[in-house]
């Protein structure tokens, strides 16, 4: 909805013809360090990594500093397992693929044995999240669209909506086993308010983008044969709030439209930053036709 | 055990506001019984009007020379004084008109109409008479600021629209909210906290095309007030500020029209008698077409976009006779945006049906039917995902109030109000071939507000009193739903209210009082204390106005917002009062404030009472204006400086907070030059110091994003604001021969092109996650303007 608000006040101002755009010097005050928690844990069978880094100054313009040789651990309210710093990729702490999540538990990152604030004492941090059910993915389609300049395939959604929960959703899209939507401020957020408990048949969840508002050509050209996967991610309402305060933070700031900016939540406790994201997801995957190219 | 309370609150309040009225009559009594009986004066009395046109003048004074003392015409052109019989010397006097001398003599009570005629020199060319009543100085009214529309146009303007709240913009102690915007804050306030009327309607949005322009077209403009804190007990409703905009009524001696050519609008008022001297009918319409630019300079794609509004104010009167006096008035807009994936369109629609009414030359009445409308609706059209959303806004009114023009020194008024209030939120549906979306309702919410009052403006030698008390209440009616939150704001249960339920109340007093003493002839010492209430609040946390605006209602989770405001000033006139000063001094003290609680959800959400934030408020400043009409150079000069707190638990861990319409220094200079016999140069500039704003003070890397860290909120300043406006008008030739007379406007906005920003953003760079680059967006460099005005 955010976007159409946008671009409506751009359509507005583009007849007005009086707005433009340019880089400003401001001076940002620092302020002091902080833990910052990125990290993912899941159903699937696979390596889960949780990164820990510190918060910087604002114009820094460099990668956060790592936070090394933690004490990191991952409890399930039953086992408590100890993570291990990548050695190559100092402030990566890894879930080896054995452990994975399962539905209704609760996992628990505890990281000890830091001191981020260089007071000569540690702290400690802990971080928590509930592993929701998710129902599947019944097919994938795709649609040309072109609006506002941007050339883009949505990505359109079947499946059945479970009607007794309020639900979350993310999704983001890969092509050809790429993920095409890297960022968090791509991820697309959605509670299930406008079809709890339909049959979702179709819905624009995420896009392909061939040609940007700019009218810049990505790299994500559609051709005969490609794969288009679509990943949905049974999420919680904290990690959905998240998100959207993601891509509040992060977007364009439209005074018409944009509250005033704020800092987005977070799960980590004493005074930590990030959020640690648990999650069951679904993919399923379409491939390219040539009847699906002939609509663009 | 708590609808007892309520009752004995309500009951409490009511004994209060009786005691009251019979207090004041008890004083009144007795005063008289001192000086003299009221029942050896003859009361002069009748309407004051413009000769041309009839249209009647509002605020013109009715001058006793050998009193040295009068009284001015109130809101429909009634005066009435009451005096000794005697010969009198009478001067009429009206800015901008010829004065009207008399000598009457009044034996018995009299009725007598005074018809003032223009002064065909400009306004600015009026030798202001030194002998004149001067309102500035010995009104006990302070914080109020009146404009006319000849005064609205001599100031140039955005793309050559005159603005009345463009104008009130520029006075002191008012701020525009952001660039170009309609809204706007008074003394700290938020802009929700105006209360904007037309004709006595209720206006909820008051700009177009997302705020840039004000509903108002100036053409059908009389005359417009603004109060700021200092509001009379007739009105309330609203914490800050009362913006009272009275249309005109039409001309009903000849027909005539008038109207301009614009950059981006046309306008059209033609008005005249139905039955000449009894009815007359006034009808004003404006359209803008920047959308016929839009096949230039658009893409393929938004060829086909429409973005235009309208406005058409209408207005009817008809005297019945002497003593009976009815008007019609009513006013629609509209504004459209479509592009070719989703619409926007919205407007105000509001009718006003009056009846003035004179018992008896002390005793005038007004009774009003009001019905205001506001609605939007968002429309995205996806062959699939499409939806529209549609919220509503209804008020049914009626108010009567009542000028009871006791003897010379007290004027006593009163009456009261209820309004019926109906929101609809929001109504949102998929739309588009399968419509896979559901209907997802925020429930409607209906309130009955009431009001009584009873003030008096009493003169007591040197002194000058005005005070009053004002009942007011809100009762929720059902049909409605309320949410039970816990302490986590988080939605438990609902209470869902049979329809005609009275299931909420809230009842309490309004006192205002206000004083002037008069230190000599020319300067005067004024204060006021008034406590304002307001049931009525806007879900917006945007710092400009939108035309999604959600307005809700005071409820059992959501208190009444009150203000209580202390001023004092200082007044003096210079130069035969051609030069007026003040200075004024305020603090503001406002409980039940509401702030939103970080990235709100406030669309279409049932549970919006959940996002809200409930502390308190504060603001304090100082307000000097000079403000002078010379004969060639008129203008003003304002200063302002306030600081404007919140201190909301939740919100900045509960530190207190500058409210973001907070802007320490406001300077605005207005000047208006005659050039020649037919040229008139207007120029202004303004400067604000930059709004408050939040900004970064680190960073963050998560999920692949560079997130910003904020620290306290609103500690920082956006750039400081400046602009300079210049125009020029050029008269046509005066010829009496022909009636048509047009003239040219030349205007340009912001003439030496400063880039002030309008919104600062953070972008990462295409090609370096990492490194971040602050942006400004800035409008309005540099906005040449030609307009053509005419009159026949």
């Amino acid at each position: 909805m955010n976007n159409i608000f946008y671009r409506i006040s751009l359509l507005i101002l583009v007849v007005m013809f009086w707005s433009c755009t340019e880089e400003i010097d401001m001076d940002f005050k620092s302020g002091k360090p902080q833990l910052v928690v990125d990290g993912v844990f899941t159903d699937q069978v696979q390596n889960h990594f949780i990164s820990l880094s510190s918060t910087a100054e604002f114009l820094s313009n460099v990668p956060n500093p790592p936070v090394v040789n933690a004490n990191v651990s991952l409890n399930d309210g039953q086992n408590n397992i100890q993570l291990s710093e990548l050695s190559g990729l100092p402030g990566t702490y890894l879930i080896p693929s054995l452990y994975h999540g399962i539905y209704g538990k609760t996992y628990t990152l505890s990281v000890s044995g830091v001191d981020i604030d260089n007071n000569g004492q540690d702290e400690s941090y802990k971080a928590s999240n509930t592993l929701n059910l998710i129902s599947d993915i019944d097919s994938v389609g795709l649609k040309w669209s072109t609006t506002q300049g941007q050339k883009q395939w949505q990505v359109l959604l079947y499946t059945k909506e479970p009607e007794q929960t309020d639900d979350y959703y993310a999704f983001t899209v890969y092509l050809n086993n790429e993920l095409i939507t890297p960022k968090l401020s791509e991820t697309v957020a959605v509670d299930d308010r406008y079809f709890n408990g339909n049959d979702v048949s179709g819905v624009w969840v995420q896009s392909v983008i061939e040609e940007d508002n700019d009218g810049e050509v990505t790299d994500h050209v559609l051709k005969e044969g490609d794969w288009v996967k679509l990943e949905m991610q049974s999420i919680n309402k904290d990690y959905h709030d998240f998100i959207k305060a993601v891509d509040e933070e992060t977007g364009i700031k439209v005074p018409l439209f944009s509250g005033p900016p704020a800092n987005v939540p977070t799960n980590v406790s004493n005074n930590g930053r990030g959020f640690f994201r648990v999650y069951s997801l679904v993919r399923d995957s379409i491939q390219v036709t040539k009847e699906i190219l002939e609509e663009r | 055990m708590k609808i007892i309370e309520l009752h004995l609150k309500m009951k409490c309040a009511k004994n209060t506001l009786l005691l009251f009225i019979s207090l004041i009559v008890f004083i009144n009594v007795d005063a008289n019984q001192v000086l003299s009986s009221d029942k050896d004066l003859v009361v002069l009395s009748g309407d004051i009007k413009d000769g041309g046109s009839g249209e009647l003048l509002i605020g013109a004074t009715v001058y006793f020379k050998d009193l040295n003392t009068g009284t001015i015409s109130n809101l429909y052109g009634f005066y009435s004084y009451s005096v000794k019989p005697g010969i009198y010397q009478i001067d009429i006097i009206y800015i901008g008109y010829k004065t009207v001398s008399k000598t009457l003599e009044i034996r018995s009570d009299i009725t007598m109409d005074i018809e003032l005629f223009e002064d065909s020199r400009d306004i600015e060319e009026v030798v202001v008479t030194s002998k004149r009543v001067d309102a500035h100085v010995r009104d006990a009214q302070m914080s109020v600021q009146k404009l006319q529309n000849k005064d609205i146009k001599a100031v140039p303007a955005l793309m050559g629209e005159v603005d009345v709240i463009k104008v009130l913009q520029l006075m002191p102690g008012v701020q525009a909210t952001s660039e170009g915007s309609s809204g706007f804050s008074v003394r700290g306030g938020n802009p929700d906290q105006n209360l904007i009327l037309l004709d006595e309607a209720t206006v909820y949005n008051a700009g177009h095309m997302l705020g840039f322009f004000s509903v108002f077209n100036n053409d059908a403009i009389k005359d417009v007030q603004l109060y700021k804190g200092d509001i009379p007990a007739t009105y309330g409703g609203r914490l800050s500020s009362l913006v009272d905009v009275r249309m005109n009524d039409g001309n009903n001696k000849k027909w005539e029209g008038n109207g301009g050519i614009g950059l981006i609008s046309s306008r059209l008022t033609l008005q005249g008698p139905i039955v000449k001297d009894k009815t007359s009918i006034i009808m004003s319409a404006r359209r803008t077409y920047a959308d016929i630019f839009l096949p230039i300079i658009a893409d393929e794609e938004n060829k086909d976009s429409k973005i235009y509004f309208y406005d058409i104010n209408a207005k009817i009167k008809h005297v019945i006779n002497n003593n009976n006096r009815v008007y019609f008035s009513f006013y629609t807009g509209r504004d459209i945006f479509k592009e070719t994936r989703s619409s926007i369109d919205y407007g105000n629609q509001t009718f006003t049906l009056r009846w003035n009414h004179v018992y008896n030359p002390k005793l005038f009445s007004n009774v009003t039917l009001i019905n205001s409308n506001y609605d939007y609706s968002l429309e995205a059209n996806d062959e699939t995902s499409g939806f529209r959303w549609d919220s509503k806004l209804k008020d049914f009114s009626l108010k009567m109030d009542f000028n009871y023009y006791m003897n010379p020194n007290n004027t006593i008024s009163f009456g009261g109000q209820t309004i019926y209030h109906t929101m609809k939120p929001g109504t949102a549906m998929g739309t588009g071939e399968t419509a896979l979306l559901d209907t997802v309702v925020v429930p409607d919410a209906n309130a009955l507000e009431h009001a009584l009052y009873v003030g008096n403006a009493q003169s007591i030698g040197r002194w000058n009193l005005r005070y009053g008390l004002r009942f007011s209440g809100l009762q929720n009616i059902g049909e409605g739903t309320v949410f039970q939150f816990d302490e986590n704001y988080e939605g438990l249960s609902k209470n869902v209210y049979d329809s005609g339920d009275v299931f909420n109340s809230y009842w309490g007093l309004e006192p205002r009082f206000g004083l002037s003493y008069m230190l000599n002839n020319s300067s005067s010492l004024k204060g006021s204390y008034a406590r304002t209430r307001q049931y009525l609040h806007l879900a917006s946390n945007s710092t400009s106005g939108t035309p999604l605006d959600v307005w809700f209602m005071s409820s059992p989770n959501i208190e009444p917002q009150i203000s209580d405001q202390f001023s004092v000033g200082y007044f003096k006139n210079l130069s035969n009062n051609s030069i007026e000063t003040s200075v004024e001094v305020f603090y503001k003290d406002m409980q039940n404030t509401i702030d939103f609680k970080d990235h709100p959800d406030l669309l279409l959400n049932d549970k919006m009472e959940g996002e809200l934030r409930i502390g308190k408020s504060w603001s304090y400043g100082a307000e000097f204006l000079l403000k002078f009409k010379k004969e060639k150079f008129n203008g003003w000069i304002s200063y302002t400086w306030s600081k404007s707190w919140r201190k909301i638990p939740e919100i900045n861990d509960g530190n207190k907070y500058l409210s973001p319409y907070s802007h320490d220094n406001d300077i605005s200079i207005v000047l208006n030059r005659k050039m020649g016999k037919r040229g008139r140069l207007g120029m202004n500039w303004i400067y604000t110091s930059g709004a408050p704003m939040t900004a970064p003070t680190g960073r963050m890397f998560v999920g692949g994003d560079v997130i910003p860290i904020y620290s306290s909120r609103n500690e920082e300043r956006m750039p400081n604001y400046h602009r300079m406006d210049i125009s020029y008008t050029l008269q046509g030739k005066k010829n009496k021969n022909r009636r048509w007379q047009g003239e040219w406007n030349f205007a340009v906005y912001n003439a030496y092109g400063r880039k002030n920003a309008w919104s600062i953003f953070y972008e990462q760079d295409d090609d370096n996650p990492y490194e971040i680059k602050a942006q400004k967006t800035y409008l309005f460099q540099f906005v040449p303007s030609v307009t053509y005005n005419f009159k026949f």
